[in-house]
């Protein structure tokens, strides 16, 4: 049996990952975690739910779809832009058709550079790629410097929301952890607790070579990198090293500069709902002559990954997410469950959507149908993506790219009956009987896995047929 | 009918709200010179000052109660920054509708004097204020800087048990003085 505590484990891409059952039922019993759960969803929701209801939100939300699905239908002109405004500020650019070309081409340049100690700001593309196994397999040192991305790889374990990377730990689980870290009692105090990894973290940040990064967004039309963060990390991680890598998905590019005066408020409302976070770091290329700060090299690896198959099918829109959260937030099924459970790297119904279409309908295939199309995240979602729509689309597309010979049987078999009437009367009386038998549900052998936790509804005394002709018996 | 009423106390009193909502200090119409002293501790201190001619009072007055300034000028800037208690800054520009600094990094004025030391002071002038993002991000200048970064209040994280802990890598206390009458 899978615990939740394996479940948490970093686990690298092609690794055997356990059954969504069993990964689904390992987080069921672990109490700590449900409790971080509710928690998490009410104090982001309640933040969200009054930095939405502002004035100009909803407009500014229309204007966001907008520039999304915009900039996601030009997306190829918008990332030539984007290459040759980010080459003309000395910026160094690079291509990586797949997460491990990615993984590769950034170990690459650290090992040119003589990279031995690298520092990164939260980034879930280097999540999605694996990047710290591939820069620890090359003897160098990362570290990662967000609080809670620092916490979760001290663990050796992977973040389980994407933007609260630590959400599953309890305070008395980091209190253990820093101890061993320090070789001595921490006080199980949250600012002792925060106040170690920051004079840690200053260590790291003083003697790295290398600073890596995502974006949240990349201008087309200035080069403009754009970092949304509230520790300060991100500022450290691009100021501090000689060498500054940023990997940004190709997604991530906007048309114009002046569309960060949607978005980047957009974004925040969204995420934690705050007005702006504490800083928004806009960065142009490496220092200048005289600057005192900043790298002196600045790369940006675009990585595409299985996203511009995209462009032009039914799934384009998804595209457009912009990484707030808000649908994990607000989902049922994440709630109850939370991000480990959905053994990808994104977790929650932008997850259910992205991990299939990212990496193939077989490692991804049961995360559509383990959602409860209930809508929620596509009435939170700040541009624009039917969610609940395309996990129906995938429901579809998994079913034909793997037609189970059974269930279509079964199916057929189903449709054949009840387009007779005899045969839907007779199964209706049929279903009738087995009130006799409760719990039934469970024990039917093919869908013994289904009626687990389910109870078939009690079926009434008569069936609607049987009344019927009783009754007109009757009058007559 | 009436014109509604003009937004209560102008940008500078807009910002402060704000900024107070956001965690950071204001002073409205308080001296740069004396809230400097004031946040700086008592001396000797190390505090780091940025390249600006509107600075240099300032720079002299802690210098004079026995700070150990720091300017960028200076060849160990960046090392003696890690040490310091304080770290003073003008801005590019003050968005009132956030409580937030358009902070513009030059040879003058360093990413670090506003990032490495615990306390960070911003001196907002009349002319820096505006109301909205949109209205600071216009006032970015052409070819634009290597990096720029927009303040809103300390450093800040919930990474550990969901709540809010302040300073944890950046300044975890921000005071900004702010002009008395701005529009």
């Amino acid at each position: 049996m899978t615990t939740s505590g394996e479940l948490a484990h970093h686990r690298h891409p092609g690794d055997p990952l356990p059954p969504l059952r069993d990964r689904v039922e390992a987080t069921l019993h672990n109490v700590e975690l449900r409790g971080a759960l509710r928690v998490m969803a009410t104090r982001f929701n309640d933040a969200r739910e009054v930095a939405i209801s502002a004035p100009g939100i909803a407009a500014m939300k229309e204007r966001g779809t907008a520039i999304r699905a915009a900039g996601v239908q030009d997306l190829r002109a918008n990332l030539a832009r984007a290459e040759v405004s980010l080459r003309g500020l000395g910026v160094q650019v690079h291509h990586a058709g797949t997460g491990a070309e990615a993984a590769e081409l950034i170990a690459d340049l650290a090992e040119a550079r003589g990279v031995r100690r690298a520092v990164k700001s939260k980034s879930m593309a280097t999540e999605e790629i694996d990047l710290n196994y591939h820069l620890e397999q090359r003897g160098i040192h990362v570290v990662e410097t967000d609080l809670g991305e620092w916490i979760i790889q001290k663990a050796s374990e992977r973040p389980s929301h994407i933007i609260a990377p630590a959400v599953h730990k309890t305070r008395p689980q980091i209190t253990q952890l820093f101890s061993d870290l320090a070789g001595g009692d921490l006080p199980d105090e949250r600012e002792e607790l925060c106040a170690f990894a920051q004079q840690q973290l200053r260590g790291e940040f003083l003697t790295a070579d290398l600073g890596i990064s995502g974006a949240n967004f990349v201008c087309a039309d200035t080069g403009t990198i754009v970092l949304v963060t509230n520790e300060g990390n991100g500022r450290l991680t691009t100021s501090l090293p000689r060498v500054h890598v940023a990997l940004v998905p190709v997604e991530k590019v906007l048309a114009h500069f002046a569309d960060l005066a949607t978005m980047v408020p957009l974004l925040i409302r969204h995420a934690t709902g705050q007005q702006l976070t504490s800083y928004v770091t806009m960065i142009h290329g490496p220092r200048r002559d005289g600057e005192l700060d900043g790298p002196d090299e600045v790369h940006v690896v675009f990585l595409d990954a299985g996203r511009t198959a995209l462009l032009g099918t039914p799934f384009e829109s998804m595209l457009r997410c912009i990484r707030c959260g808000a649908c994990l937030n607000v989902c049922p099924v994440y709630g109850t469950i939370g991000g480990h459970a959905y053994g990808g790297v994104y977790p929650g119904p932008m997850g259910a959507v992205l991990t299939p279409l990212l990496s193939g309908l077989d490692e991804g295939s049961e995360l559509p149908g383990a959602t409860s199309l209930c809508g929620a995240c596509s009435a939170v979602c700040p541009v624009g993506i039917p969610l609940a729509d395309l996990l129906v689309e995938l429901r579809a597309a998994v079913a034909s790219h793997a037609p189970r010979r059974t269930r279509r049987a079964f199916f057929a078999l189903w449709s054949r009956a009840w387009s007779s009437p005899v045969l839907y009367r007779w199964s209706a009386r049929a279903a009738n009987r087995a009130r006799r038998w409760p719990r039934l549900a469970r024990r039917l052998p093919v869908a013994r896995a289904w009626g687990e936790g389910r109870d078939l509804p009690a079926p009434v005394p008569e069936t609607f047929h049987d009344w019927w002709r009783r009754d007109r018996s009757a009058a007559r | 009918m009436t014109d509604p009423p003009p937004a209560e106390g102008g940008l500078a009193a807009r910002f402060a709200d704000e900024l107070t909502a956001a965690d950071g200090t204001p002073h409205v119409g308080a001296e740069a010179v004396t809230v400097a002293l004031a946040v700086a501790g008592a001396p000797p201190t190390t505090v780091a000052v940025d390249d600006d001619p509107a600075l240099e009072p300032l720079a002299d007055a802690l210098a004079a109660a026995g700070h150990t300034v720091r300017r960028p000028q200076d060849p160990t800037y960046r090392a003696d920054l890690v040490d310091a208690a304080l770290g003073v800054t003008r801005c590019a520009a003050a968005i009132a509708d956030t409580g937030t600094l358009m902070l513009v990094f030059d040879p003058a004025h360093p990413r670090s004097t506003s990032l490495l030391p615990r306390v960070h002071l911003a001196v907002v002038h009349d002319a820096d204020l505006v109301g909205s993002l949109g209205e600071a991000l216009a006032r970015v200048p052409t070819p634009p800087p290597s990096a720029l970064t927009f303040v809103t209040g300390p450093s800040r994280s919930a990474d550990i048990e969901q709540i809010l802990t302040l300073g944890v890598h950046g300044p975890a206390r921000v005071h900004v003085v702010l002009p008395a009458h701005a529009g």
